[in-house]
């Protein structure tokens, strides 16, 4: 199988794989949560049984000397890690563990992990997770990253956590020491009718460049500080309190923007090599960064990266010819990690169900059941998905399998206790059945459903109307207040960026854009200005223009670290971009 | 809103066809009623006498909506509505109470009263 097969596996089904480089280390003792909770970058004594998260060790002066994520059950602290970085724990616990009781095992050395990723994985799971039914087994798998269970699978228990390589849905299984391959042939087997692909180290890295995740002792090393890496909005929790390393990180923070940041770099396919990590890159003769990995993306049909960047560098979209000390020379586009993105169970669960109603439109003599497993496989990704629910009773209805199309149409009426469509299509059902009485209470439910919704709408619309009556009385109330400033001092930035906000407020779009660029003339680095004179022009259609703004903006943004409004000024132009050519 | 995310249906394997008289009816009333509008809405919603009733109007083509083409006219129908409108039939009658649009549905049971008529 080909590594782009192995790659859309992944994206589109599931793929497995296991890892012998991991390891589990146990902690325990009576201060175990206390200590741990002083030495790491990320919340432990907030954790509850179950749950988890990704941690940085770090140095008195914020730098990374290791990685992991830990994990709490019960009185227990479990880190997973890489079996080359547990040195530096025990480096850790030697010099930092003084009256304190706790101590550390490692429990899982000779035991492979089981890595299953895909948007697909968590429907295999269900399949094969020991319970009553599927929906049962996918009530049992955790839910959030790092959250971790036990479940049964072919007879012996197994750790079940949410964890991620490739940024889409994924899970990692621990089995008992001398399961690991008796479960991994097991899986495989049984993976064979949900077209589960092995999935080989070099796909493996390509998934992990293109999920933007930097590997410890590749593209990060004990010389970089958390903040400078993509680590920071996952590892770092900066309201826990003291931790060995933190007051650096927290002046980082407060200072904005770190001088050097890993960011994403996409090149062309010219068949060129480019440079290998650590290699040193120039822009203009001077020197702009670091490259680390780097991978063809079959998925892209480029090449892909991450390098270490200077503030003025890394400005997402932008292009620079960059150089290496031995004269090569290449272009790339700056881009914001990752390259590509997961999906969500939910965006995948919406997606299985638009495939099932191009499957059902297209069945015009409802005999095909492809449609009937595709809305099972979206309730069991996203369990809230009531049109999921409603369509799949409808269809079995019309397949003649009334006792599952009365099933799920309960469940949707659990589920949302007010949906008129649930009781109306019960009340049909029940006829189909014979079952008259219970037929007219349902429809009874349906009409009274039905007139308590309208009542709601009506309320819900004088509600609305009220309370967008009391935001532009406010927003009226704040132009007069800014013009009064203004009269003062013309150009001062807020009130400036106040005035264009209100009449944002009031929907004067054409008013707003005067303050808001005089805010930007007042103060050049103004992200959040440009973000709304980017979106005044948006609104009154004048594209030409959101586009130069944002594209000002998110130079301005990167260069200052303004991730919210860069974010939004990414997106703003991606959609105009996006308008613009279909 | 692109074009590209919609889905189109030919008359040849549609989900639901109208008849003539149909067609004929509302090619008079968008001349009319639907100035502007440049398709036929069919849907579904909660209420009636057998707990649904049919919805047809002229409307706007809306995000994710399927059309169907038939004899120049547009229907847009919500992917949601096609999972109770496939195999219906829309018809026109005259009768003794006076005329209207009639939706003929095969899957309907006979105590459901599905052939609700809408009075134009």
């Amino acid at each position: 199988m080909s590594i782009l097969q192995e790659i859309r596996a992944v994206r589109e089904n599931a793929g497995i794989w296991t890892r012998a480089d991991y390891t589990v280390l146990q902690f325990t003792g009576a201060d175990a949560a206390a200590w741990l909770h002083a030495q790491t970058t990320n919340e432990v004594k907030g954790l509850q049984s179950g749950e988890g998260g990704l941690q940085c060790l770090l140095d008195r002066t914020g730098r990374i000397q290791t990685v992991f994520s830990l994990h709490r059950w019960e009185d227990e602290y479990w880190a997973i890690i890489e079996k080359a970085q547990v040195a530096a724990v025990q480096a850790r616990l030697e010099s930092h563990l003084f009256l304190e009781k706790v101590s550390m095992t490692d429990v899982g050395a000779d035991t492979p992990q089981i890595c299953i990723e895909g948007p697909r994985s968590r429907v295999f799971l269900s399949h094969v997770v020991e319970a009553a039914s599927p929906e049962e087994a996918a009530r049992t798998l955790p839910e959030t990253p790092n959250a971790f269970g036990p479940a049964r699978i072919d007879g012996k228990e197994v750790l079940v956590f949410q964890h991620s390589l490739s940024g889409e849905d994924g899970y990692l299984l621990l089995p008992a020491p001398g399961g690991a391959e008796a479960l991994c042939e097991y899986l495989m087997d049984r993976g064979f009718d949900y077209l589960l692909t092995h999935v080989s180290q070099e796909a493996r890295r390509v998934l992990r460049i293109e999920a933007g995740h930097p590997k410890f002792g590749v593209d990060i090393d004990t010389q970089c500080v958390v903040s400078e890496t993509p680590l920071e909005s996952e590892a770092v929790n900066y309201a826990k309190g003291c931790y060995l390393g933190q007051e650096v990180v927290a002046r980082l923070r407060a200072y904005g923007s770190p001088k050097q940041m890993l960011t994403g770099l996409q090149m062309p396919d010219t068949g060129a090599q480019y440079p290998d990590a650590g290699t040193p890159l120039l822009v203009n003769g001077k020197k702009a960064g670091v490259m680390q990995s780097s991978a063809f993306s079959p998925v892209l049909g480029r090449w892909i990266g991450l390098a270490s960047l200077d503030r003025e560098h890394r400005v997402a979209g932008q292009e620079y010819a960059f150089s290496t000390g031995d004269g090569a020379q290449f272009t790339a586009c700056v881009v914001a990690l990752p390259h590509v993105e997961g999906q969500t169970r939910a965006a995948f669960a919406r997606r299985l169900y638009e495939e099932a109603l191009d499957h059902f439109e297209r069945d015009l003599d409802d005999e095909d059941d492809a449609g009937i497993v595709l809305l099972k496989e979206s309730i069991l990704l996203d369990p809230g998905f009531e049109d999921a629910y409603e369509a799949l009773g409808v269809i079995l209805h019309r397949h003649h399998e009334l006792e599952e199309a009365i099933h799920y149409m309960k469940q949707l009426a659990i589920l949302n206790p007010n949906c008129v469509m649930a009781h109306s299509n019960l009340s049909v059902f029940y006829v189909a059945k014979g079952m008259i009485q219970e037929a007219e209470e349902e429809k009874a439910i349906a009409g009274q459903l039905e007139f308590k919704r309208q009542l709601d709408t009506k309320e819900a619309e004088k509600h609305a109307r009220a309370e967008r009556e009391r935001i532009m009385a406010d927003a009226r109330q704040k132009v007069e207040m800014f013009e009064e400033v203004l009269e003062i001092d013309p150009d001062d930035p807020i009130a400036t960026m106040g005035l264009g906000s209100a009449y944002m407020q009031l929907e004067a779009y054409e008013e707003a854009i005067p303050p808001l660029r005089t805010a930007i003339a007042s103060q050049k680095d103004y992200s959040a200005a440009f973000l709304k004179l980017g979106k005044c022009y948006e609104l009154l259609g004048r594209h030409e223009e959101a586009v130069d703004t944002y594209t000002q903006g998110i130079a301005v943004a990167s260069r200052k670290g303004d991730l919210m409004p860069l974010r939004e000024m990414e997106r703003g132009l991606k959609g105009l971009k996006g308008r613009s050519e279909g | 809103m692109t074009h590209s995310e919609l889905t189109l249906e030919s008359t040849s394997n549609a989900l639901v066809k109208a008849t003539p008289a149909a067609i004929e009816a509302l090619k008079q009333l968008q001349q009319t009623e639907g100035a502007g509008k440049p398709g036929v809405r069919l849907g579904v919603k909660g209420g009636g006498c057998s707990g649904f009733s049919y919805l047809l109007e002229f409307d706007e083509l809306r995000e994710g909506d399927n059309i169907l083409l038939q004899d120049g006219i547009q229907f847009f129908m919500d992917r949601k509505s096609s999972i109770y409108l496939k195999g219906i039939l829309l018809d026109f009658a005259a009768g003794l109470k006076g005329k209207g649009f009639v939706f003929k549905n095969p899957n309907a049971s006979s105590t459901c009263g599905c052939g609700e008529s809408f009075s134009v």
